[in-house]
């Protein structure tokens, strides 16, 4: 078991979608080419800040919905912009405690204004405030020299992880699995439970989990989508399964998610499917088209 | 054009800011900075609900996370080589945690800081990592004061009132759009498309009510009992559409009017 197979016992429980993953691996991969890059360049102060800075800018291009990688590596540029001249402007008008304050004041009240209607971008303005008193504190840039210097520095630093961003591998599909074996899981301890409905909130949230990632995945995660639904919808309103239907269903779906999990395609008549199409045609006839929809996402 | 509680809370926050950062410059306290952090990020949900919550998680989240920090600066201390391993170790948990719920992150950014800072200000002698963490757990505690003062003695419960009846209208607002979009075109998929999107909108007024009590002190008034019955009506919603052995358009159509009458009052 490692942090990248899609099942995962200790991070599941934390990570049901395998976003944190994600970000996880890409701060650490954009963490290490930093520490990396600063043996070789000189810093004008201690690096820290630059390093979170454009930290930031990973995690939010990871996090902002993009469509492309470019639009991705737009986002980070744009959050390492607003942040580093966010900190210069504070470090311009620290000379005088009143300006200092005024400044605070007027910043804080213009950017809530302007940011705030925008839901996508509802963390920034805080962060942007945070990361200017950071200033006070960090040695700010405060003549037009050591900003300019500092805008270079940062710029190396944004662009070792424009490097990480571009060349990051796509694990969207990672999600989408992730969420169709939360769908499955859920399915397997509550098949017969006459409480159990779709409108639990683990199978909701992973079915929007899914759909919304569907712009970003091949048609083939479309289908496995419609056959998610298509076999929520048949079999698991159904309560009136007979125990060995559901026993039947049970182990299908558990082998589903070991084959899920292995990246592997679902073993060829299975026996335990075969012999659910003689008891209930109808759930048979489900779980061959989300079958079916899983094996075409391999393929 | 933002909403007159939007409006109102952003003037309450940038009283806060401009408050806490007259605390910061006029106090003789060397790491006063922290006051300043503490009330922007308390108040950086933006929501006076989401607020209150978060005061509390910071407030613990700090706690543990200045004690780690003290360990690994402690650990640091005898093994510096092993600096560049820890940064990768805490860049991963970073990445990990900026999704989980604000006390899990608090405490991974309290770490950061807290080694960033030694590393960027403070002369390092064997006291150093101890009296931080403890400037740093005052700062904190006095930041989230602040907030809370502010909350409870200055600005009141009227913005926060306001701010639930707005998220409840919006909230049926949305749902109407969602349920006549269903009756636009009644299939299996719209079904659970409309479940799965009235699920997700219906999140953020739940977020609200589960810190209703500490904001408003009382549970039983109007604004709270109208986010009870939207919220209600959310599940009703949900269940009418994915939970029933059949969609039963007539269902649709009479929570569709419950709505609409609703919205009209």
């Amino acid at each position: 078991m490692s942090v990248f197979t899609i099942k995962n016992r200790f991070l599941d429980p934390y990570d049901p979608f395998w976003i944190c993953r994600i970000l996880a691996l890409k701060a650490s991969t954009a963490a290490l080419l930093m520490f990396l890059g600063h043996v070789f360049l000189k810093s004008p102060a201690v690096p820290m800040m630059y390093m979170l800075t454009s930290l930031i800018g990973v995690i939010a291009s990871e996090i902002l919905p993009a469509k492309s990688k470019l639009e991705r590596v737009s986002h980070l540029i744009g959050v390492v912009f607003i942040l580093s001249t966010t900190g210069f402007l504070f470090g311009m008008f620290s000379y005088f405690t009143l300006t200092l304050f005024l400044f605070v004041v007027v910043f804080t009240y213009v950017v809530l204004r302007f940011f705030v209607p925008n839901t996508q971008a509802a963390a920034l303005p805080v962060l942007m405030i945070i990361w200017g008193t950071i200033q006070f504190e960090g040695g700010a840039s405060t003549d037009l020299m050591a900003v300019a210097n500092s805008y270079l520095y940062y710029f190396e630093f944004t662009a070792i992880c424009a490097i990480v961003v571009f060349f990051f591998p796509d694990f969207t599909p990672n999600i989408a699995k992730s969420a169709f074996i939360r769908i499955l899981e859920s399915d397997v301890n509550n098949i017969g439970s006459p409480k159990h409905g779709n409108s639990n909130p683990a199978v909701l949230s992973a079915l929007f989990m899914l759909r919304t990632k569907l712009p970003a995945l091949p048609d083939s995660y479309q289908v496995l989508y419609e056959s998610v639904v298509r076999f929520q919808n048949e079999c698991m309103k159904n309560h009136h399964l007979d125990s060995q239907a559901q026993q039947l269903i049970r182990s299908v779906l558990l082998t589903l998610i070991h084959a899920i999990d292995r990246r592997h395609l679902f073993p060829q008549n299975y026996a335990e499917l075969q012999a659910l199409r003689t008891i209930n045609e109808s759930a048979y006839v489900a779980l061959e088209r989300l079958i079916e929809g899983y094996d075409k996402c391999l393929a | 054009m933002s909403s007159v509680a939007t409006r109102t809370r952003v003037n309450q926050i940038t009283i806060l800011a401009g408050a806490s950062f007259l605390f910061y410059a006029i106090s003789d306290w060397n790491e006063s900075i922290w006051i300043l952090f503490s009330t922007l990020v308390v108040a950086g949900p933006f929501s006076t609900f989401l607020g209150f919550g978060k005061a509390k998680d910071r407030f613990f989240g700090t706690l543990v996370g200045v004690f780690i920090a003290f360990c690994l600066e402690s650990l640091l201390r005898f093994v510096p080589s092993i600096l560049p391993i820890v940064a990768y170790c805490i860049a991963f948990i970073m990445g990990f945690m900026v999704t989980r719920p604000y006390k899990y992150f608090i405490i991974v950014i309290t770490v950061c800081v807290c080694l960033s800072y030694t590393y960027m200000n403070t002369p390092y002698t064997s006291f150093t990592p101890i009296l931080f963490v403890i400037d740093r757990a005052l700062g904190v505690f006095v930041g989230v004061l602040i907030f809370l003062v502010f909350q409870k003695f200055v600005f009141g419960t009227g913005n926060s009132k306001l701010e639930l009846l707005e998220e409840g209208h919006d909230n049926l607002k949305r749902l109407q759009a969602t349920l006549q979009q269903y009756q636009a075109s009644p299939d299996l998929m719209t079904a659970y498309a409309s479940a799965e999107n009235i699920f997700n909108s219906s999140q953020q007024i739940k977020s609200y009510m589960a810190s209703a009590h500490l904001v408003l002190g009382e549970t039983n008034t109007p604004e709270v009992v109208y986010a009870k019955q939207v919220i209600r009506l959310n599940d009703r919603a949900v269940r009418i559409l994915i939970d029933e052995a059949t969609v039963a358009p007539e269902k649709i159509a009479k929570l569709l009017h419950v709505v609409d009458l609703k919205l009209e009052r």
